[in-house]
């Protein structure tokens, strides 16, 4: 009833959709960088979407399966594969005893999520099983996965499923139905919807203009914090110290050097530097998805606009959650 | 009466701004706030998180943005009007021990020499006052803590350390706090206490509290050592 650990890859780590009541005492809201991808795969087991699942960065990760279980893959990044069969993701898998997943490149995407029915075993902390290493809580001791990690099951493997699946000859189980995808792959230049951040005013004009108007590169320093981008370079019209106030995910700071750096899932909770813009919620699972070296460009919306984008995410995962319900 | 600034940081995070400085007055009405709401929430309200002169409401999607824009302005011009200044010694008395050999507080002797005094003196001023925790933030149970006496007023290091270690007590500009795990930092370190400051198995996981009033308390380095 677990799984082994063979290698992590680039970066694993176990995560839900968050830890919730504590930023109060600077606990960051941490979890799955792309909640969407995670919710989807939960959806998939028949999981509530708060399960903790596997985060994978990129490639190069391998899990030994020490029983047989029903589990899925959702995002990007990588393909999976067990032997020489491919794994398709967003699909209700079996994946057979002793069987080992393995990763290897893809172009589209950063990071996929892997699920288990019933979900694992995961002691939570302060309400949350994610890992959230700078404090070195949730998770696996509060670390990323590593070599020879077991993580078990909570419960018994399913083998009923297995006669609604179309069936490999090596063994390998997966469902006729597939849920669409969410989160786009990741086209030539990503573009992400933004709105005007708290002290977008106080920027001046050049710097106004240029942060809808210009492409970035994401910056091979970011990070589950942050996504610092490399580009045009922004200031203030006249220089002002900010009193620190609350940020969260989605947030553009302007460090003092002038770089935008957009806060990711575990954004510290309180912040110093300028706002100069806000990435709308439902664009932070593509965000996520976008991995360093990328193009990005930001496309101005209105707060309605935002407001919109956000209602219509939620309704599409409370379609495909009520769709995956009755899977016949 | 302050005419409060409300926006939003995120499509379910709204923050209400009462000042853009740092004074005790504006950080009281934050923290009274905060009491009211978490007193009398609103459906769908998930948690408020407090800094110097702002409160940041995070909700979820059971209500609407405006709902929320419209309640923390009605409720922030009724707590506003009947602040009651009795607030003010609300805040927990908490004395913490510090370390301040030179071994542990690593930048002391900079500290002096930059300031052109003794490192007693430093240490004297330190101890001088109580200070007022104004938020809890940066990392997990780090307490931003003022006001530092003037003559202890330092600027942050050029390039921050790599690592600062677990319970590091340390000054930058006119503030002081504790670094509650070992992390990169540009704060000038001049103690360490043997206190854990963030703990998740206990409750409140953060041993410091927005509000709370904290006192220094010189102890030698056997002393230390006994802690632990």
């Amino acid at each position: 009833m677990s799984i082994t650990i063979l290698k992590p890859g680039m970066m694993s780590s176990l995560q839900d959709l968050g830890r919730w009541g504590f930023q109060q005492f600077g606990v960051p809201i941490g979890g799955a960088m792309d909640k969407v991808s995670a919710t989807l795969a939960n959806y998939i087991c028949g999981n509530d979407e708060n399960e903790a699942v596997i985060e994978m960065t990129l490639h190069g990760a391998s899990f030994m399966f020490n029983e047989a279980a029903v589990c899925a893959i959702v995002g990007g990044g990588c393909k999976a594969f067990v032997g020489d069969d491919e794994l398709p993701f967003n699909r209700l898998l079996w994946i057979p005893a002793f069987s080992t997943i393995r990763t290897t490149a893809s172009a589209q995407g950063c990071r996929s999520y892997l699920a288990v029915s019933g979900g694992f075993k995961v002691k939570k902390i302060l309400g949350s099983a994610s890992t959230y290493t700078p404090s070195g809580i949730g998770g696996m001791d509060g670390r990323n996965l590593a070599t020879g990690d077991m993580l078990s099951f909570k419960r018994e493997q399913d083998f009923h499923v297995v006669s609604t699946l179309k069936m490999l000859p090596s063994g390998i189980g997966i469902s006729h139905w597939h849920t669409a995808e969410l989160v786009e792959a990741t086209p030539n230049v990503v573009i992400v919807h933004a709105i005007k951040g708290p002290e977008f005013d106080l920027f001046n004009s050049a710097s106004q203009e240029n942060i809808f108007n210009s492409e970035f590169i994401i910056s091979s320093q970011s990070n589950r914090m942050g996504y610092r981008l490399e580009g045009n370079k922004f200031s203030l019209e006249r220089k002002t110290e900010m009193v620190s106030t609350a940020v969260t995910t989605g947030i553009v700071q302007v460090t003092h050097e002038g770089d935008p750096i957009i806060l990711m899932a575990d954004a510290q909770t309180i912040g110093g530097y300028p706002r100069i813009a806000r990435i709308c919620a439902a664009d932070i699972p593509l965000l996520a998805q976008t991995r360093p070296g990328l193009k990005i460009r930001f496309n101005k919306i209105s707060e309605e606009e935002c407001a919109d984008r956000c209602k219509e995410l939620s309704r599409s995962l409370k379609r495909l959650k009520n769709g995956i319900g009755k899977p016949s | 009466m302050i005419i409060p600034r409300i926006y939003n940081i995120h499509d379910q995070a709204i923050t209400i701004e009462f000042s853009q400085e740092i004074s005790d007055a504006t950080n009281l009405l934050v923290i009274a706030m905060q009491h009211a709401i978490e007193s009398n929430p609103i459906k769908g309200f998930v948690e408020a998180v407090p800094a110097y002169g702002s409160l940041t409401v995070y909700f979820s999607d059971q209500v609407s943005a405006a709902t929320v824009r419209d309640w923390l302005s009605d409720l922030s011009a009724r707590v506003s009007n009947n602040i009651n200044i009795s607030l003010t010694t609300k805040g927990r008395q908490i004395n913490i021990p510090v370390c301040y050999d030179p071994s542990l507080g690593t930048d002391l002797d900079w500290v002096a020499a930059h300031l052109n005094r003794s490192m007693e003196a430093i240490v004297d001023l330190h101890t001088s006052i109580a200070y007022r925790v104004y938020m809890i933030g940066f990392i997990p149970g780090f307490p931003y803590m003022g006001t530092l006496p003037s003559a202890l007023e330092i600027p942050r290091k050029q390039t921050p350390s790599m690592k600062i270690p677990a319970g590091s007590v340390a000054i930058a500009g006119k503030q002081t706090g504790i670094y509650p795990a070992e992390v990169p930092g540009g704060w000038q370190v001049i103690g360490r206490t043997p206190l854990r400051m963030f703990d998740p198995s206990t409750t409140p996981c953060s041993f410091l509290n927005t509000g709370d009033i904290v006192q220094f308390k010189p102890i030698t380095l056997e002393a230390f050592n006994q802690y632990s």
